[in-house]
């Protein structure tokens, strides 16, 4: 059974990607000259032709599409014209580093979560509740970018204890991370929290209370673990703004990771790492879904998969 | 499950006065609702007369006034908040910038409402293989992060507010969707027990008549709080220069302008953050309220509980009595 | 005096397990008030069971989740009342050490025992758990004792099914499962609620077999709530009927089903499909709709659907008192005449028994 659902959601996720592929292809070259998604504006109509019959851009549209489906099976997307690398060797470097920020703080996030949801449920409408929820509600309000800034200005330039860009050592993370976890441990935490207390207030925990269970037992052991299950559905949720916030977070550090090096590649005009970028994200998320779904499957036993 | 009669007090739309009295009364007694209220009013006045007002203030460069600090009184009004690299009065700049984002926000959201409900109540209502096929694609286009499609689509077509709106309205659609077939799942086994298909209305009128009404408040609320995820998409687009582009003016390219001037001027990020910071505040806190409104289950919570606006309001309309 | 008040309370003795007086429940929501519970007085001894009769909404489970202090709090609250189980007044407790008194010395039986069980934990987790918290058990001793009490309630094959999850044992095979669980680690006195409701009929007849036999074995005091005055008869001792949030009639099991005292267990009595001699009579429900409890009717709170009802019953609340032989009370101002005029009650109840 489980070899059977991993291989209808890869399978799907394959379809999907593939769609896609086609549907990026199609909308570069059905809405003009492809030549101008790729060259400066300053390119003459001389250099427009070469490049087009370089590239083949003058062939039937099906013949492109074949040929670009085939390179892209081969993660071949063409030539930064920038950097004068193949762009997906672009998109690979610049791979880790997105992944190492979005795992600390996906992992910081996932712990405050889990540690102030159930404090905050345990006593609804307490003062701690009320601060959290607040402090929430304007995580989930504040502009990602407008926060970054403000934490520039107020560490790096004024206090002078935080750098304002690029990597290094252990300073060189606090702020990205610190930006970039706000909205999601904001989000996670009320998730959290408005599990537990449906779980708090659910018959089985009556019932263990009933059995006489000391009360840290039933938030930990018997409420939490219920709730994780939620938290875990809302997480692919969460992937999506996490993606969104780190396009940004790197593009305001200067933290060398997909986002920045996609938001460049668009001011430079450089389609082929846009392409590149896009489509291998497009990958990771359908990945990603694929093990939460796993994940979850694991964590409830009233799912049968194995 | 026997339904004596339909739930239509409980969530029809305010078009019953001491329903309409009863939502006031109960929005002033939330502090937090009404100040959100009172803001977005506020805004959207500015928004529109506005721009009328100051009389193109926002483009009058003065070069001697280059990125003047704000609070200094003796500017006068439009430089209440300072001015930005070009001399330019920032107070007057962030009211067109309000309309433009706000403009395309409700733009963006009324578009998804009207594509996303249609489809997904297509969806829920005919169900079956178009059912099926407009789900997976709302899947899809859902699981894809805005900002990506954003970047690609933009980039290709050229970053017109036209398209911005088409773009991010699409990232929004499958939530409309969602929530829709599901409001639609539920009453349509509630209705079709009852008399309504057995004394032969027709299809249409059925939709028209008993579910929508049914649908719109939840898709409301949802829209309300789309309306802040929606600002928020949008001034990042602009800021990262991939949206709304110059001579067009939106609190995100405010800031982006700003940034370069940050250790010398930080008013001229600051200011335009915090005027998207406060709308999405207020969009979000009056969704929140406008959820446990429109639930009849929830509704107690915001029960008054003799507080003074409320007190205000029961002295204001004293004939009316409570629509409980 | 009636037998009832002269028991000594001291713990150890023959004194009751547990005795519960005045008990007072209100629910606040919303600016309207609840009288779940209303003055219960209800008490039980070892090795007996008392059977709390009544209609959904009388009340009776609320008053045991007050005892035990699982009540929903924010909205429910004991306003008055003692609840002595071994001498101590439960309600004087600190909560962390009633909530030891109650899981250790006190079992609880749950009405659906689907959702009593916690989904992702396996049944011998749940089970083991019991030991390791109250008797501090290592965690292969706690294994080792589950699967003894789990066999000992009918689970078979107990050796592969302990780490089976709830959901995957069937409706009768689970409320053995909680009665494993509150029986564990040997409790004076088990409350259970309404445990044979969501079952069929003849696994219900296995459920009250094995409490009875458990009860018989471990000589512990069983509080039984049900609405079902078959299940009642069958296992119970003492019945406690309950109306509106307090308690109309008490008495031993057989004289009360044999002559009411009291004209709403008289109602109920009538209203069974009889068996063999009845079977010809038509059924003979009790006129009305149980009281909304926020607005409980002044007076007795039967009244309005009392056939005997007079002007008396309106204004003045009768007060549980002993009739009859004095071995049961009734809370009704006209007693004394039902239990004279009614011979035949006796004659077409012979089913009950």
């Amino acid at each position: 059974m489980l070899a059977e659902f991993l291989f209808r959601r890869v399978f799907y996720s394959c379809i999907a990607l593939l769609g896609l592929v086609v549907a990026v292809f199609l909308l570069a070259r059905l809405t003009g000259d492809p030549s101008v998604l790729y060259l400066p504006d300053t390119a003459t109509a001389v250099m427009r032709e070469q490049f087009r019959e370089a590239h083949g851009y003058n062939d039937p549209i099906v013949v492109q599409l074949g040929r670009y489906v085939w390179n892209a099976l081969h993660l071949d997307f063409g030539m930064s014209l920038r950097q004068n690398v193949p762009a997906m060797d672009a998109v690979l470097q610049a791979f880790p580093w997105t992944l190492r920020l979005a795992g600390v703080t996906v992992l910081l996030a996932m712990i405050v979560a889990m540690t102030i949801g159930p404090l905050a449920a345990y006593r609804p409408g307490s003062i701690f509740d009320r601060i959290a929820s607040v402090l929430s509600l304007a995580a989930a309000s504040t502009p990602d970018f407008w926060l970054a800034i403000l934490g520039i200005l107020v560490f790096a330039v004024h206090l002078g204890v935080l750098p304002t860009s690029g990597t290094g050592g252990f300073a060189y993370w606090i702020l990205p991370i610190g930006v970039l976890m706000f909205k999601i441990t904001g989000t996670t935490t009320q998730v959290v929290r408005g599990s537990m207390i449906s779980s708090l207030a659910s018959p089985y925990v009556k019932a263990a209370r009933a059995k006489g269970m000391p009360e840290n037992r039933i938030i930990f052991l018997h409420a939490l673990r219920n709730s994780v299950i939620s938290a875990v559905t809302v997480a692919g949720d969460q992937t999506r703004g996490l993606i969104n916030g780190a396009v940004i977070v790197e593009s305001v550090f200067g933290w060398p990771g997909v986002g920045k090096l996609m938001i460049d590649a668009i001011t430079q005009r450089d389609f082929a790492v846009v392409q590149a970028a896009v489509l291998v994200t497009a990958a990771c998320i359908f990945l990603l879904n694929i093990i939460l779904d796993l994940i979850y499957a694991a964590l409830d036993p009233r799912i049968d998969l194995h | 499950m026997t339904d004596k009669t339909p739930d239509t007090t409980a969530s029809a739309p305010a078009s019953n006065p001491r329903r309409r009295y009863a939502l006031l009364t109960m929005l002033a007694g939330d502090r937090f609702a009404s100040a959100a209220a009172c803001f977005l009013l506020l805004l959207l006045f500015f928004a529109i007369f506005g721009p009328a007002l100051i009389g193109g203030a926002e483009v009058r460069m003065n070069l001697g006034m280059r990125n003047a600090p704000p609070f200094s009184g003796e500017n006068g009004l439009p430089y209440l908040l300072g001015a930005d690299s070009l001399g330019r009065p920032i107070l007057p700049r962030l009211m067109v910038a309000a309309r433009t984002t706000l403009g395309i926000s409700i733009g963006v959201v009324f578009l998804a409402m009207c594509v996303g409900s249609a489809l997904g109540i297509v969806a829920g209502y005919y169900g079956g293989r178009l059912g099926g096929a407009i789900m997976r694609g709302a899947d899809l286009v859902m699981s894809f992060p805005s900002l990506l499609l954003a970047v690609i689509v933009l980039y290709v077509l050229e970053p017109f507010v036209f398209n911005v709106v088409i773009v991010l309205a699409i990232t929004r659609i499958p939530v409309f969707i969602r929530v829709a077939r599901a409001e639609v799942l539920e009453v349509k086994q509630r209705l079709f027990v009852e008399a309504a298909r057995s004394i032969g209305a027709g299809d249409w009128r059925i939709l028209r008549l008993h579910i929508t009404p049914v649908v719109l408040p939840t898709l409301f609320t949802v829209a309300s709080l789309d309306l802040a995820n929606v600002m928020l998409a949008e001034s990042s687009l602009s800021f990262l220069g991939i949206g709304v582009q110059p001579p067009g003016v939106t609190w995100g390219l405010m800031v982006a302008d700003g940034r370069n001037f940050l250790t010398t001027a930080w008013w001229l990020s600051f200011w335009p953050g915090l005027a998207i910071l406060l709308t999405a505040l207020s969009a979000n806190l009056l969704s929140n309220w406008m959820r446990i409104a429109m639930d009849p289950k929830l509704r107690w919570r915001l029960e008054p509980e003799a507080t003074r606006s409320s007190a205000i309001l029961r002295r204001l309309f004293p004939a009316r009595s409570q629509a409980r | 005096m009636t037998r009832w008040k002269e028991f000594d309370v001291k713990r150890g003795s023959s004194g009751p397990l547990l005795q519960v007086q005045g008990l007072e429940v209100e629910f606040r929501t919303g600016g309207r008030v609840v009288h779940a519970v209303n003055g219960i007085d209800i008490d039980v001894r070892r090795g007996e069971t008392v059977a709390v009769l009544g209609e959904s909404g009388s009340g009776k489970s609320i008053t045991f989740e007050a005892i035990l202090g699982t009540l929903d709090s924010p909205p429910g609250h004991v306003t008055g009342g003692r609840a002595e189980f071994e001498g101590q007044n439960l309600f004087d407790l600190s909560p962390r050490r009633r909530r030891a008194i109650c899981g250790d010395r006190i079992g609880m039986i749950f009405q659906d025992p689907l959702s009593a069980l916690n989904p992702v934990y396996t049944v011998g987790w749940q089970m083991a758990e019991m030991y390791r918290v109250h008797r501090h058990l290592g965690r292969a001793e706690a294994r080792r004792q589950s699967m003894d009490m789990l066999a000992r309630v009918g689970i078979p094959d107990v050796q592969r099914r302990i780490d089976n999850y709830p959901h995957e044992f069937s409706g009768g095979m689970r409320q053995r499962l909680v009665i494993a669980m509150a029986l564990a680690v040997d409790p004076a006195l088990v409350i259970a609620d309404e445990p044979t409701t969501a079952l069929d009929v003849t696994v219900e007849a296995q459920i009250l077999a094995l409490l009875r036999d458990l009860q018989r074995e471990r000589g512990m005091g069983l509080i039984l709530i049900t609405h079902s005055m078959a299940v009642a008869a069958e296992i119970a001792d003492r019945i406690c009927v309950m109306y509106a949030g307090q308690v109309v009639e008490r008495g031993d099991v057989r004289t009360l089903f044999g002559s009411p005292a009291h004209p709403y267990t008289a109602g109920l009595l009538h209203s069974l499909p009889g068996v063999a001699a009845a079977r010809h009579r038509r059924l003979t429900p009790i006129p009305g709709q149980p009281p909304d409890l926020a607005h409980i009717p002044p007076g007795c709170p039967f009244h309005p659907r009392c056939p005997r009802a007079e002007a008396r019953c309106r204004a003045e609340p009768p007060a549980l008192r002993p009739v009859g032989d004095g071995q049961r009370e009734a809370a009704c101002h006209f007693a004394e005449e039902l239990l004279a005029a009614a011979p035949t009650a006796q004659q077409d109840e012979g089913h009950a028994r």
